[in-house]
């Protein structure tokens, strides 16, 4: 849907003859900023996923059960809003590196689907659950909804990190011969190994071959200054 | 600095781990090093937030309303969750790496550093949380220890071509911690130091000297911008800890709370540029 923009935003646009990139590539091709940007959004982590997983865990009413749930979230949620201000602003600023790569990346989509399920949670919990928050907020074992809404948080935020760390793995990489959903769900167009863009499954069932020139991008196409991007030894 | 160079004559024994278990087994699959070092990742945040919380506390922020001990006692289970989830999988993906870690000074730095934090968490923070805020003499000793530790990680870690970027996540979480213990002023100073830094960091790259594309001048630039970022750093955090307004736990026990994050993401962000350098 959007491969034209962002193949455009990754190869076009600030686009240096002198150096042969565009803005995009050349941030992937700087020096340290890539890395640096990069290893903060993973470093993060150690503020925002642990805060909010100790939260979750006061919900679930297995941590500081004797500790009222407002006084936990009054004093550590602020500390992780913080942290995911800084994954949020690290992590908009690493796709701009390469965001036509990342858009047909299948884990980054994923990503993505678990992002929203944990905002609809978060959401649902602050309009809902909290609703009735004086009458379990001192209970050492909140009821199912709190409980609930525990587990997806956590469970998202373990699949958002699982996802995020496998976008740098090119298993799914469109052009690859795999099986046609993924190509469907990554919006790969036609590859080598015969499989299509979404939109050229005819109505049929059939599949219609597009033209070599709408093949899909591959991250072999990036220059190789990220190596722990594309690395399976990144550790 | 790297372990190859200390103990050259561990190479055989060093090669012959990817071929013994659990690593026989990781290194052939495609994706099995890839789901231990996500929950690498998974278990590096837990135990971070714990770090974050306990020594938090110890500072007088976050989690105030509580006693030291009982969020000590509260977070202990959760911290042991991340250290052994962090050890055993970084047992596994290192054994299956360890050509490549032998001879990498960032795992050098990462391994110091895992003492220097060890002893931290589970010699000194947690003691002086038991005893709500007090320092024996024995944890003192430790603590000393530990810092000893942490400032030679830090030291080879700033000299380590290729990794020495690595240190400015290391300032950065220096100055998210002045932003979120200091006083007004230390606060606006480190801001407008931070900026300021920045601000002529790029000129002088960009503009002034346009250097931009030398990849040995960038970084002298970049080693000396985040030097005299660390130091006002000290300054700051040095003139907030010992004129706190908080008097339930020591200068001591809060440098000592400063240094245990601190060695925990020295740890982290060295493990990242295993691969980023």
């Amino acid at each position: 849907m959007f491969h034209e923009f962002f193949r455009w935003l990754q190869e076009d646009l600030g686009f240096d003859p002198e150096q042969g990139a565009s803005w995009s590539q050349q941030f992937l091709g700087s020096f340290n900023l890539w890395s640096i940007l990069e290893g903060t959004h993973v470093l993060t982590l150690m503020l925002f996923a642990g805060t909010i997983w100790i939260v979750d865990l006061r919900m679930l009413g297995v941590a500081f059960k004797n500790v009222p749930f407002s006084k936990i979230n009054d004093k550590v949620l602020p500390y992780t809003a913080v942290g995911f201000a800084a994954m949020l602003i690290t992590g908009f600023i690493l796709f701009l590196a390469k965001p036509m790569d990342y858009y047909h990346n299948v884990w980054f989509r994923a990503k993505l689907i678990f992002l929203i399920i944990a905002s609809i949670n978060i959401f649902w919990f602050h309009h809902k659950v909290q609703k009735n928050q004086e009458e379990w907020d001192a209970n050492p074992n909140p009821p199912l909804p709190v409980k609930m809404s525990a587990v997806i948080s956590m469970t998202s935020w373990i699949l958002i990190i699982i996802f995020g760390r496998f976008i740098a793995y090119n298993w799914f990489e469109c052009g690859k011969p795999q099986p046609a959903f993924v190509n469907v769900f990554a919006e790969c167009a036609s590859t080598s190994a015969g499989v299509v863009r979404a939109d050229a499954i005819l109505e049929d069932g059939a599949m219609e071959t597009a033209p070599l020139e709408a093949q899909a991008p591959s991250t072999e196409d990036a220059p190789e200054s990220a190596p722990a991007a594309t690395s399976e030894e990144g550790n | 600095m790297d372990f190859y160079t200390l103990f050259p004559n561990l190479e055989p024994w060093v090669q012959n781990l990817a071929g013994v278990w659990p690593a026989s087994v990781i290194k052939p699959s495609i994706w099995m090093f890839a789901a231990i070092e996500a929950v690498h990742l998974l278990t590096l945040g837990l135990l971070g937030g714990c770090v974050i919380l306990l020594n938090f506390r110890l500072l007088g922020i976050g989690l105030t309303t509580e006693p030291i001990s009982v969020v000590e006692k509260n977070l202990r289970l959760w911290l042991w969750v991340g250290v052994g989830g962090v050890l055993l999988t970084g047992v596994a993906i290192g054994m299956s790496n360890a050509e490549k870690l032998y001879t990498s000074p960032a795992f050098f730095v990462k391994m110091v550093s895992l003492a220097a934090g060890l002893i931290f968490s589970f010699g000194v923070t947690n003691a002086i949380a038991k005893s709500e805020g007090s320092i024996s003499t024995g944890t003192k000793i430790a603590a000393v220890i530990a810092f000893v530790l942490w400032l030679a990680s830090i030291g080879v870690f700033g000299a380590a071509s290729g990794a020495n970027p690595g240190t400015v996540h290391l300032v950065c979480a220096g100055y998210a911690i002045l932003f979120a213990f200091g006083s007004k002023l230390p606060k606006i100073i480190g801001a407008a130091a931070l900026a300021s830094l920045v601000l002529v960091g790029w000129i002088l790259t960009y503009g002034v000297w346009n250097v931009w594309d030398n990849y040995e001048t960038v970084t002298q630039i970049n080693i000396w911008f985040v030097r005299a970022a660390a130091v006002i750093l000290v300054g700051l955090l040095g003139y907030d800890i010992f004129t706190s307004r908080s008097t339930e736990t020591s200068p001591v026990v809060k440098l000592v709370a400063l240094f245990s994050i601190l060695s925990w993401v020295t740890i982290a962000a060295a493990g990242r540029w295993i691969g980023l350098s």
